[in-house]
């Protein structure tokens, strides 16, 4: 028996190493692609031509969607931020999710708006409408009433409502920079191919000061949280989502503000109500349709901030919200579990599909694991103490380098965070994140593991998220 | 563990310590450059937009390029770049500003950048040159566009030469165009909203060169232009020979030029009326926009017909077009009102309400005109009876004349069904679920 278990420790042992070799390639890969393509953007965009686009009668219309669940305290600020975008024509959709507190109430009331009649053609099967309100005077701004059903169905009700041939997904708890839309829209009018799907960096907005709708300074938070959620969050869009796009393989554009094609997401049936993470699994869609059809086309991502949203600053909501991305991530994996290692969808199936397998879906449980097999073969007297220090200075080291990484591309985009203290922390927080955050992390996206196998697929709702939330009920994520 | 192991994690720790120190050094080390390099920038910015500023107010631009020579891309020649481009854009000195650019020596600067093999560098510099719309720099530019292969550099070229917009860089870009758009190295949306940077004195060469192409893409593009200048006679006359093309796209867009003009403007505008029934739906919806703009009050019998059509933007814009349209629209929304139609009349009601035509029915219930109010009472009653009532309640509560409330009252009193005879659910729901959408 003994014998049985030692053969076992030590295969694992082999298979953990390996399997941790080939993660720090990739990410590697990743980080230096990211590294590349990020210096080239921030010459090239001296020359982009976004501010004469957002001046032309040629750039298209856009529709914000913004989905409010029980967002009463900052949906005011958010539709504000949303109409005050430099953009030539959009509309800004909003819609009430059947909120429980006063949000259609405040809306209503700062906006002055009226109950008025509109045909609702039922396209994507969504729940009934209630009804819709708007204003004369503010005659790009409709907010629709509805039952509750959740963000995606909402999204699918302000889709149908739309008007214009493009459409952004924006979350209620989220300020946008003046240019977003435009800079999104940027790619789609410069490319000869279609693209059906566009999204940038996403920041945090705890701690930074608005002056109404404006990010008047920006400041780190207090709170140790949301710090280590900024050096992540920089680590994630700044090289994971950078390196992917240049390869046209991006699995994940972020819910909180993305920009699509509403033709593309309305062939492929809209929004899919049984998934928790509904901003990832539409793009997996995308890809699977296109790929299927065999037809040109392409997802984006630009390196410049776009939006600032809020995270949570309380380890039970930061918990919840975790475990809700990764059931979402198994979820899409398993709902689209025949473009795995399927040569039918190209680099899609072959290489992003499985990576997000085995190394996104799977890693948490294998770097868990790993540990304690690494341990349990020390006191088992199979691995030397050498051996054991090194191996987890190796991973310290790696994570740290990771890191630290992220928070120098992020000095590389504008906005940034600009006292010398804040960078300071910041590459503090970069070197600390790897010495519980990250296996915490680990730990809740093990527990969504278990949740998905034991069948549950329910919304884990995150109440008091950030800045500005006191009382709240609950609210929809990035 | 062997030996080889340990030298082997010890080297790959030692590489990512090194690594680290690296990005840590690069990280501070640019914050502290940048840091500096913004703080001077600054400073110079400040000093040499007070000191242009007052030599263009003065006159004493012959001095001011003696004085503000500098060595390239040091941080005082970016300061003044950057603050003759400020003084550009306001457009009180353009002739004197692009004459100092080329005097102390930005152009020539970037001209011979336009030599590098860099792409980032080359596409900068064409960019530049747009900007200060260096006229004299338009062959340079044509030049690149003659031979560079590289999408990005080309886009940015093209967009520079719509910058200087000279009748050259006109030129430059229609002959190349074709190759462009046929080796997809250009969007045909950024050549679009590149070229209507070009001004109304452009028209002739635009229709001369578009006489002579056949692309349909091209074509396009130039009717998306000219539909963007103020239409003359030379640009009507254009659109009007494309109107027939077998091409969808240059009819859609040919259309657009005529919505540019009120309808005294256009001397046939007869010739809208068969693409309203043109097979393919976006020709149809641009010819109900045109006919919109141009507030053509002999289209609504044809308008009319585009209410019942299968594409719901065909009849949105038609809806929209004939409520643009007014009093004159009545007899048709009626009609079409009558019809059993349910889909039709709802978009119909649907269009009233977001063009806040029915405001407007509203008031015409007290208006002088009994055929008028007839027509507006009988159109209120079957929106009333359709459930888009909600702008007919609000006038109850917050309207001011009793005349129309009192109208009001009588024909929501009067319930028909959507189909035009009594409505048994809306008498039965009178008191009840008015004002909720209606899903379909």
């Amino acid at each position: 028996m003994k014998a049985l278990l030692i053969s076992f420790a030590l295969g694992f042992n082999y298979f953990v190493g390996i399997y941790y070799g080939v993660v720090s390639v990739l990410y590697t890969v990743l980080l230096s692609i990211a590294l590349v393509v990020i210096l080239r953007h921030i010459h090239r965009v001296k020359y982009e031509p976004f501010r004469e686009y957002s001046a032309s009668p040629e750039t298209p219309s856009v529709s914000i969607l913004i989905p409010a669940y029980n967002e009463e305290k900052v949906v005011v600020r958010t539709i504000r931020s949303a109409l005050a975008v430099n953009y030539p024509l959009f509309e800004v959709i909003v819609i009430n999710d059947g909120s429980s507190d006063r949000t259609l109430e405040a809306v209503i009331s700062a906006f002055n708006l009226k109950k008025i009649d509109l045909v609702y053609r039922n396209i994507l099967r969504t729940i009934p409408v209630r009804g819709f309100y708007s204003n004369p005077e503010i005659a790009n701004l409709v907010v629709i009433d509805k039952e509750r059903s959740g963000k995606a169905d909402s999204l699918n009700c302000g889709l149908t409502v739309s008007r214009s041939p493009y459409f952004c997904s924006f979350d209620a708890d989220s300020i946008l920079e003046r240019d977003s839309l435009i800079k999104l829209m940027t790619p789609i009018m410069e490319s000869n191919i279609p693209v059906v799907a566009c999204g940038g960096v996403v920041k945090i907005l705890n701690g930074v000061t608005l002056n109404d709708i404006l990010i008047s300074e920006i400041k780190l938070p207090r709170r140790a949280l949301s710090l280590f959620q900024i050096v992540e969050y920089a680590r994630t869009f700044l090289f994971g989502r950078m390196g992917w796009n240049a390869l046209n393989s991006l699995l994940i554009l972020s819910g909180t503000f993305s920009l699509f094609n509403k033709t593309a997401v309305i062939s492929v049936g809209g929004y899919g109500k049984g998934n928790t993470t509904e901003d990832m699994e539409i793009i997996v869609r995308l890809h699977e349709h296109y790929l299927r059809k065999r037809k040109p086309y392409r997802i984006r991502f630009i390196s410049d901030p776009i939006c600032w949203t809020e995270v949570p600053e309380s380890m039970k909501m930061l918990g919840r919200q975790r475990r809700r991305w990764h059931l979402g991530l198994l979820q899409t994996m398993f709902q689209y579990r025949s473009m795995i290692f399927n040569p039918r969808y190209g680099r899609m199936g072959l290489l992003v599909m499985p990576y997000y397998l085995l190394f996104e879906t799977l890693g948490p449980l294998v770097e868990l694991v790993g540990y304690f097999a690494v341990v349990c073969s020390y006191l088992l007297g199979l691995l030397s103490t050498d051996f054991l220090l090194l191996f987890l200075t190796l991973a310290i080291f790696y994570g740290a380098f990771l890191s630290l990484s992220g928070v120098f591309l992020a000095e590389l985009t504008y906005r940034r965070y600009p006292k010398w203290s804040h960078l300071m922390k910041l590459l503090w927080y970069a070197v600390l994140e790897n010495f519980c955050y990250r296996q915490i992390n680990s730990f809740w996206r093990t527990q969504a593991i278990f949740q998905f196998l034991r069948g549950k697929s329910a919304w884990e709702h995150v109440a008091d998220k950030g800045v500005d939330m006191s009382g709240k009920v609950s609210h929809y994520e990035p | 563990m062997t030996s080889a192991y340990r030298e082997i994690l010890i080297i790959i720790i030692a590489a990512i310590i090194v690594l680290i120190i690296c990005f840590l050094i690069a990280t501070v080390a640019r914050r502290i450059l940048n840091a500096r390099k913004y703080i001077i920038l600054d400073e110079y910015r400040e000093f040499y937009r007070k000191k242009i500023s007052e030599a263009l107010q003065s006159g004493r631009t012959a001095e001011l390029a003696e004085d503000l020579r500098s060595r390239a891309q040091s941080l005082t020649w970016r300061a003044i770049e950057e603050v003759l481009f400020e003084q550009l854009a306001l457009a009180a000195h353009e002739t004197t500003i692009r004459r100092l650019f080329q005097q102390l020596g930005y152009r020539d600067h970037y001209e011979g950048k336009l030599k590098s093999k860099r792409t980032i560098v080359k596409a900068a510099a064409a960019d530049k040159l747009g900007k200060m719309r260096s006229e004299s720099s338009t062959a340079s530019l044509v030049k690149i566009l003659n031979t560079e292969k590289e999408p990005e550099i080309l886009t940015v070229t093209v967009r520079a030469l719509c910058r200087i917009g000279t009748p050259e860089a006109l030129q430059g870009i229609l002959a190349r165009l074709p190759e462009l758009y046929k080796k997809s190295l250009v969007s045909q949306k950024t050549v679009d909203a590149s070229l209507i940077n070009f001004q109304a004195d452009a028209i002739p060469l635009i229709t001369a060169y578009g006489e002579q192409i056949a692309d349909p893409r091209i074509k396009a593009s130039l009717l998306e232009v000219l539909s963007h200048l103020p239409a003359t006679a030379t640009s009507l006359t254009f659109a009007e020979s494309n109107l027939r093309s077998t091409d969808a796209e240059v009819r859609a867009r040919a259309i657009r030029v005529f919505g540019r003009r009120t309808v005294e403007g256009v001397s046939r505008p007869e010739l809208l009326l068969p693409l309203l029934q043109d097979p393919v739906w976006f020709v149809r919806l641009q010819a109900a926009r045109a006919i919109e703009s141009l507030k053509w009050e002999k289209a609504v019998d044809d308008l009319g017909s585009l209410l019942l059509d299968p594409n719901w933007q065909v009849r949105n814009a038609a809806a929209r077009a004939l409520a643009h349209i007014g009093n004159a629209s009545l007899d048709v929304f009626l009609n079409i009102l009558q019809d059993r139609d349910r889909y039709a009349k709802e978009s119909i009601c649907e269009e009233a309400e977001r063009t806040y035509f029915i405001q407007w029915l509203i008031a015409n219930l007290a208006s002088g005109d009994a055929g008028i109010r007839e027509k507006s009472r009988g159109i209120l009653k079957i929106m009333h009876a359709l459930d888009f009532s909600t702008p007919l309640r609000e006038y109850m509560k917050n309207g001011e004349k009793d005349e129309i409330k009192r109208e009001i009252t009588l024909l929501m009193a009067e319930n028909v069904s959507p189909a035009g005879g009594p409505d048994p659910r809306a008498i039965a729901d009178s008191s009840g679920t008015q004002g909720d959408a209606r899903t379909a």
